[in-house]
């Protein structure tokens, strides 16, 4: 592969906060972009427990199509992926997709695992009896079984799916927000009170009346059916739309479209959101659970940054 | 000596006079000041109704359940897998979601 026309490289830090009930869990999502196409990915553990600990995962794509797909285990020093080119096909929105294992040439290898490429070990790899070809349409979506683990019985998932190219940025879409993918698999259900997601983005949080500066340039943009964020010294604060009394959980305040607020002890926290916080029209009452000793403890973790994070459930974060 | 008797002993004990009161008597029975109050912290004691004490004990004991912080349930960290617990599937068998019903 040339890596000249590496035409993006996007890495994704794997989300550890995620669904505690349901059937798998998102642990990836990226895109890569070329000049006729878009290539999207989700790939989600299946069952989501344990959890898959520090793995990190993203593509790098040419303007032939070929797509690199892959995860690093940064800890071990461990990688996997594949190939994937795609082909546009002259019916509109019709795609032929080839997967084979991962190549890479060592430029590319560098480029990707730094310059002690060498140290870093592929999974071994079967060669899938050869490449496997697929057509897709505009609005499918492929299923790949990627990997197992027959101790614990999960399967690592990627879905995927192929769409028009990004437009190049101009002044008619220039406020226009990328397109993301999202792919819920399972047999469905009626919608639920607790299905109901909390969402902020580019949250600014005053205590007392004053902006907490730790937040003053976050660009997060994140959902979830319980969300959490984290202040320097005040600990966490897990929020949710659903009263949880047997997690602790009080009701601390309400929120108000783009804005929440809620009171800890003495303390009046209000939180404005670049967008509508809760689904719906109404004003709700909010549920929080306040951890004053929580800190991060991941590795290099800083303990004096602003953070967020999301849960499909609350207990997934009790203890955590 | 012969024993007295009844005409001689009523003889002597209208002669008898009893003695006078010893002048510590007066200050046992009349203190002249009283205890000090704090010595009733440790030496005195208060009638109460029985009723009264059983609801006295009863609403220390509800006081003492509900004021008990609640118990957040600690979940245990859960184990985790890496990367390299997985392998590889033998055979890549992409399958086609989303079509129509």
């Amino acid at each position: 592969m040339r890596v000249g026309k590496v035409a993006s490289a996007i890495l994704v830090v794997t989300n550890l906060c995620l669904p505690a009930f349901a059937q798998s869990r998102r642990i990836q999502s990226g895109s890569a972009n070329t000049s006729t196409f878009q290539f999207f990915y989700e790939t989600q553990l299946d069952p989501p427990v344990p959890e898959l600990a520090d793995v990190a995962g993203g593509t790098i794509a040419d303007d032939n199509g070929l797509v690199h797909r892959f995860m690093l285990d940064h800890g071990r020093r461990v990688y996997f992926g594949y190939d994937a080119l795609i082909e546009v096909l002259p019916e509109p929105y019709t795609y032929r997709i080839t997967f084979k294992p991962l190549t890479m040439s060592s430029q590319a290898a560098r480029q990707l695992l730094g310059d002690d490429a060498s140290s870093w070990t592929p999974l071994p790899s079967a060669d899938w009896g050869g490449p496997t070809v697929r057509t897709i349409r505009m609005a499918e979506v492929l299923a790949l079984n990627l990997l197992t683990n027959n101790t614990t019985g999960q399967k690592i998932v990627d879905y995927i799916t192929i769409q028009e190219p990004r437009k190049p940025i101009n002044f008619a879409n220039v406020n226009t927000l990328p397109r993301e993918f999202f792919y819920a698999p399972g047999p469905p259900h009626d919608f639920r009170a607790e299905d109901a997601e909390l969402r902020i983005r580019a949250p600014r949080i005053t205590v007392n009346g004053k902006l907490d500066p730790s937040t003053a340039d976050s660009k997060v943009d994140t959902a979830g059916v319980a969300l959490w964020f984290y202040l320097p010294a005040r600990g966490r604060f897990i929020l949710s739309l659903m009263p949880h009394p047997e997690l602790g959980f009080h009701n601390a305040g309400e929120i108000r479209g783009s804005t929440l607020k809620f009171t800890i002890g003495e303390d009046n926290f209000m939180l404005s959101s670049g967008d509508q916080i809760a689904p719906g029209p109404g004003p709700f009452n909010l549920y929080v659970l306040h951890d004053a000793a929580w800190q991060p403890t991941y590795q290099y973790a800083d303990a004096s940054a602003f953070m967020v994070g999301t849960a499909d459930s609350p207990d997934m974060l009790i203890g955590k | 000596m012969e024993p007295l008797d009844e005409n001689e002993l009523n003889q002597l004990l209208s002669e008898w006079r009893a003695p006078s009161a010893p002048a510590t008597l007066k200050d046992r029975v009349f203190p002249r000041q009283r205890a000090r109050w704090w010595r009733w912290l440790f030496t005195g004691s208060v009638r109460v109704p029985v009723p009264v004490a059983l609801a006295v004990v009863v609403l220390i004991a509800l006081w003492i359940h509900y004021s008990k912080p609640a118990v957040r349930p600690t979940a245990a960290q859960p184990p985790t897998v890496s990367l390299t617990d997985f392998e590889p599937v033998r055979q890549l068998q992409p399958v086609v979601l989303g079509g129509q019903k």
